[in-house]
């Protein structure tokens, strides 16, 4: 196969003129519309930004949602990990937990919201959603990335009575490393979509929801496009850091 | 002591194995020979418990480790030689590393993953695995395949030498392979009788 003639920086400068088209569209829409209160410009949602950045109120904020997002994602794999794990090794746990990973699948987020809230304060609520949405991507990777393993190589280790720890270590952590890298990058960006909408819903103290609700209701257009800029750059931001720390992890296997 | 009892075996409408008797003793070594398709790999897997037969029985004195040179080289292709050692056995590096030299592998190459060596090298690290390994009884299925005719010479004295004593089953084309080890001939899934 040739090698890819094409360089970083091209494809950087490709997708910044990409998204400078896009934002040049939407001051358009906006000056032409010139209703700040159904479309504010991007100027202006970058201007009040600056302005929400030098609150504490705002990193108060961003923590509160940082941290739960984060921490029900870590459930996620773990037990992503862990159920895939005792999936692909017993049939039976495979079999049972079909039905309810394609549940889980199929349920609206709002559904989820709604009788979480029974269940749980709306305070930790963007940690169980953020869980419930992550679960079924790494999970279904987990086990894909199991059901790779070369049937020979298990034989292999079988045969050699490799501990159990060792073949996870170096037979299938290996083989499901592809596979997840993908999977948790997809997982990360659906947890801050479903963990943010539902803080929208349950409206925790202090959350991105509750700022994002707040200017819903007061018709603060301009903080409700400023608070939806916040989310996006952090959901990129966290997915960037997330699949770098991946690719050193695939570096560093690869120099092993 | 391992003994394979009336065993049978099928694959689909192919008949591998046919009524096959056989004990090997504990401490002797056995070429396994016949033609391509007679069912030698397929004995190995057997007596190994890897695959079970449709009939018959594979008996043993006690519980028996194996060790094996599969018919592919089987290795982690990410890992090095010597972790690909490691993963079957305590030993210290420094020991696997002796033996890697002895079967002919550059110090230079050990640090790399075994998906930079060639066929042969690879060959020798999956021979290099089953030795280090801690085995009752060895399989060893075609272990000098791809290797150049200086190099097999060299390798099959060194695994002559390290086996001496040991219980070994060794598939094989070659009489010259073969050795002194006891011969068993295959054909058509049957033993036969020299």
């Amino acid at each position: 196969m040739k090698p890819s003639t094409t360089s970083a920086k091209p494809r950087v400068g490709a997708a910044l003129g990409a998204a400078a088209f896009w934002l040049l569209v939407w001051q358009a829409a906006a000056l032409w519309l010139d209703a700040p209160l159904l479309l504010v410009s991007p100027v202006t949602a970058a201007g009040r930004l600056v302005e929400l950045v030098q609150e504490a109120d705002f990193w108060q904020a961003v923590l509160f949602t940082l941290s739960r997002i984060w921490l029900g994602f870590a459930f996620s794999l773990v037990l992503g990990l862990g159920l895939g794990a005792l999936s692909y090794r017993f049939g039976w746990v495979r079999l049972l937990l079909a039905p309810l990973t394609a549940t889980i699948r199929a349920v609206p987020v709002a559904s989820f919201v709604i009788l979480a809230l029974l269940w749980v304060s709306s305070k930790n609520l963007s940690i169980l959603v953020s869980l419930l949405i992550g679960f079924p991507i790494l999970y279904a990777n987990v086990l894909a990335g199991m059901d790779s393993t070369d049937a020979r190589i298990i034989e292999m280790a079988r045969l050699f009575r490799v501990p159990l720890g060792r073949q996870l270590r170096c037979i299938y952590l290996y083989q499901v490393l592809p596979f997840l890298r993908s999977g948790l990058v997809t997982a990360m960006g659906l947890c801050w979509k479903s963990g943010v909408a539902a803080e929208v819903i349950g409206i925790p103290d202090g959350s991105i929801g509750e700022k994002l609700y707040d200017a819903k209701i007061y018709l603060q257009t301009a903080d409700l496009f400023c608070w939806t800029l916040a989310v996006v750059l952090l959901s990129v931001g966290c997915e960037k850091l997330l699949a770098l720390c991946l690719s050193r992890v695939g570096r560093r296997d690869a120099d092993a | 002591m391992l003994e394979l009892i009336d065993v049978c075996k099928r694959f689909g409408d192919q008949r591998v194995l046919q009524d096959v008797n056989l004990r090997f003793d504990a401490g002797e070594r056995y070429a396994i020979m016949g033609p391509s398709g007679c069912g030698k790999t397929t004995l190995l897997s057997i007596a190994a418990g890897l695959i079970l037969p449709d009939q018959g029985r594979v008996r043993s004195n006690r519980p028996l480790a194996f060790s094996a040179v599969f018919q592919e080289n089987r290795l982690l292709e990410h890992l090095t030689a010597t972790d690909n050692v490691r993963l079957v056995c305590r030993s210290q590096r420094q020991e696997i590393e002796a033996l890697l030299a002895r079967l002919g592998l550059e110090p230079d190459s050990l640090s790399k993953p075994v998906r930079a060596f060639s066929g042969g090298m690879k060959r020798r690290v999956a021979l290099c695995r089953a030795l280090m390994a801690r085995y009752d009884v060895l399989l060893l299925d075609e272990p000098f395949k791809g290797l150049d005719a200086d190099t097999r010479e060299a390798v099959m004295a060194l695994t002559r030498q390290i086996t001496e004593g040991k219980t070994v089953l060794l598939v094989t084309h070659d009489p010259l392979e073969a050795g002194d080890f006891h011969r068993i001939w295959l054909s058509e899934g049957h033993v036969k009788t020299p």
